[in-house]
Order: structure tokens, then sequence, then C-alpha cells
């Protein structure tokens, strides 16, 4: 269940960064826009209005928090906690140096054979 | 992807050898054709499985994995290792030899083969043949720390512990934070009675481990007996011939060290019955 709501949220926070990337877009445009109307009519003053700004920034907000929230799982950037992840086991454990001709084939003899349906 | 492939994914990356999980985790996927799901990394599966097969003893499994990595990748070296593997498993120990030898014939730097004439040397019981294979090997390829790791554990089965000891230094120095080399390090100072040496090394794992048990009981053992000797006096003990009294930290720091240790591990088992709990602490004599 868990898993299906976290892939919704997901889906719901990549779709809100692609609108605040549209959005971004909008802003650029606009204020293209209004770059050449300033032009045309010859205003001395090229900075933008207010909103345009608005517009870009907020939208980058939100596209940063919505792409951060909707990449996946977030994981601990400490090496301590990527050490936990493995055993004792696991570490010492030299596979390609293991050998073969061990009591293993005893140990579990009367299992029934697998047999292999190739695809 | 299904949940058994996932968990197979897990045990494959953690390097542990779990046989007998993988294959029950793998006999459904194999019976019903369901392991292509895995994509691209359905041969590391069939690898996974073969090896897991040679070491549980089913070498029909084995050997029918083998033949779809053989139609798959026909002249390939990692798939002739795999038969010098099954040869191992079924008792033609000279057979694999002769397989290896061809592989290293044809490419003098392949690292898994030579690695394999290490462990097939190993299997036989000829350790210190192993050894002396092993250090020219790794005269060659001074950063392969799992060779590095391996020898030490050679030296370690023949009771050399300064040169396994060595050897672990070896590791230390190519993955410094990694607490479980440091944890190996120093339990093999201890029981050479390098007691300064394994206190420090203790410290080290439980500084990039938080409470790190093994650590602590270690802190305590190392502490407590550099205690013991230099309250009986430096130099008497024949332990003390191992380390220099000098190089250890002053009592006070050692009762405290102790102490600390008792404490943090008296804390880590509250959350433990009290089964449990008892036999710490009747170990720690509280």
């Amino acid at each position: 269940m868990s898993s299906s709501n976290d892939s919704g949220a997901k889906l719901i926070s990549k779709g809100i960064a692609v609108v605040a990337f549209l959005f971004m877009l909008h802003s650029g445009y606009s204020a293209r826009e209004y770059l050449l109307y300033s032009k045309s009519i010859g205003r001395q003053d090229p900075s933008l209005p207010i909103d345009i700004v608005l517009e870009c920034l907020g939208a980058l907000a939100v596209m940063t928090i919505a792409v951060v929230l909707g990449v996946g799982e977030l994981r601990p950037i400490s090496y301590e906690a990527e050490m936990k992840r493995y055993s004792v086991d696991g570490i010492y454990s030299r596979p390609s140096f293991q050998v073969f001709n061990h009591r293993g084939r005893f140990l579990h003899p009367l299992k029934p054979a697998v047999a292999i349906t190739e695809k | 992807m299904s949940s058994s492939l996932k968990l197979l994914a897990e045990i494959r990356q953690s390097s542990e050898r779990r046989p007998f999980e993988v294959l029950k985790l793998s006999e459904p996927l194999l019976n019903k054709g369901s392991i292509s799901q895995a994509g691209d990394d359905v041969w590391l599966v069939y690898e996974q499985v073969f090896i897991a097969a040679i070491d549980e003893g089913e070498i029909d499994v084995a050997k029918a994995v083998l033949e779809i990595l053989h139609k798959r990748f026909g002249g390939s070296q990692r798939v002739k290792r795999l038969y010098g593997m099954i040869n191992e498993a079924v008792g033609y120990p000279d057979e694999a030899k002769k397989l290896y030898d061809e592989m290293l014939e044809k490419d003098a730097t392949n690292v898994l083969a030579s690695k394999r004439l290490i462990a097939l040397l190993k299997s036989q019981g000829q350790y210190s043949i192993a050894i002396q294979e092993l250090v020219s090997y790794l005269d060659t390829h001074g950063n392969d720390f799992e060779a590095w790791l391996e020898l030490a554990h050679l030296y370690l089965a023949n009771h050399l512990y300064a040169q396994a000891a060595f050897c672990l230094e070896e590791v230390i120095l190519q993955q410094p934070a990694n607490h479980y080399f440091h944890l190996c390090y120093a339990e093999v100072n201890y029981t050479m009675g390098c007691l300064d040496i394994a206190l420090k090394e203790y410290l080290r794992v439980v500084e990039l481990s938080t409470d790190n048990v093994r650590g602590f009981y270690g802190i305590k053992l190392a502490a407590d007996r550099i205690l013991d000797i230099t309250s009986h006096g430096a130099g008497k003990s024949r332990d003390s011939s191992h380390f220099k009294v000098e190089n250890a930290p002053q009592k006070a720091t050692l009762e405290r060290l102790s102490q600390l240790a008792t404490e943090r591990l008296v804390a880590i088992y509250s959350g433990t019955n009290d089964a449990t709990k008892k036999t710490v602490e009747a170990w720690l004599k509280l």
C-alpha cells in the first residue's frame, strides 16, 4: 500500500515540476515580449516588472523542490549509514577465492531437482 | 521486477554466501521462465544461481544453467571460469587447473583465473604454496584489497599473526573508513598481545560505527588487560613483552575507557530480554 502511495506522490510531484517548468518558460517569454514592447515605445528603463521576476523565481523554487521530492528515495550520505547495509559476512567473504569441495552437497541431499525451462 | 529478483540482486550486491536462499528464490523463476524479467541482469542471475548450485551440490541445476550461459557467451573467458569451477565442485581439480591455465595462456593478466588457481591450491590444503602464489600475485596487483584480505586469512589459518596484521594494514590503507577491517586488525593485534595498538583500533571501530558492540567489548577487554599488566609491574608479566607500556594511555584514561565501554554496553543491551541482560551484566561483573 505505502509503496503505491509513494509512487502516486512521486507522480504528482513530477507533474508539479513539469508545470513549474512551463511557468518558467512562460516568464521568459513574457520578459522577451516586455522588452520588445518597451523598445518599440522607446522606454528608457529596461528593468522587468515585478510580476515577471516573481513568476520566474517562484517557478524555479517550486520546480527545484518538486524535482527533489519526485526523484526517488533519498539515501543518507554518511559513510556509516552506507556501511550499515553490509554485514560482516559480506565484507569478509572473498567471492573470487571461494572453494567448492566442501560439505555443502551433503547438507540438503533430498531436495527435488529443479527443471530448467529456457525462454 | 518481482520481489525474488530484487532479493537475489540484494544478495548479489552484499556478496554474502547464501546459496540455499539463492536456490530457493530462483527455483520458481527458473521453472516458470520468469527469470527473463530481470532484463540485462538475467546473465548475472544465472551466474549467481550457478555458483549457488555448485555450492549446494546441485550439479544438475548448475549444468543446465551453464548450458544456457554457454549458448549465449560461447567463447567467453568468464564462462570458461565457470566450467573450471564446476570441475572443482565435482572433484576434478586437475581439469579445473587445466582450464584456468588455458585462460592465463590466452591472457596472462586475467585476474579471475589467477585467483581461481590460488583458491584451487587452498581447496587442496596446500596453504604454503597458495600463500606463495598469492604473494607473487599481489606483487603485480597491489591494489586488490580482496586478495590482501584473502592473504590475511590464509596467514591467520596458519597462526602467522604478524604477517596477517601486515596484510590487514594494506586493506585498511585502501578502505580506511570501513570499520570491519579495523575490527579485524584490532582482534589480530589483541591476539598477538599488542594491546596498545588493539585498544587504539577498537576505539577507531566505535568512532566509525556508532554503538558497535564488538568494538566496545574489545575496548573493555584491552583496557582491563593493560591495567592488569601495569598494576602487576611492567616487564614481569610475559604479556607485556609484546607492547611497550609507555605507548598505552595513562591509567586514569584506561579506567575511564573501560567504564565508558561498560556503560555503553549496558545501554545497548537495555532493550533486550532479561536473560541476555543478565548474561551481559554477569560478564561485565556489575
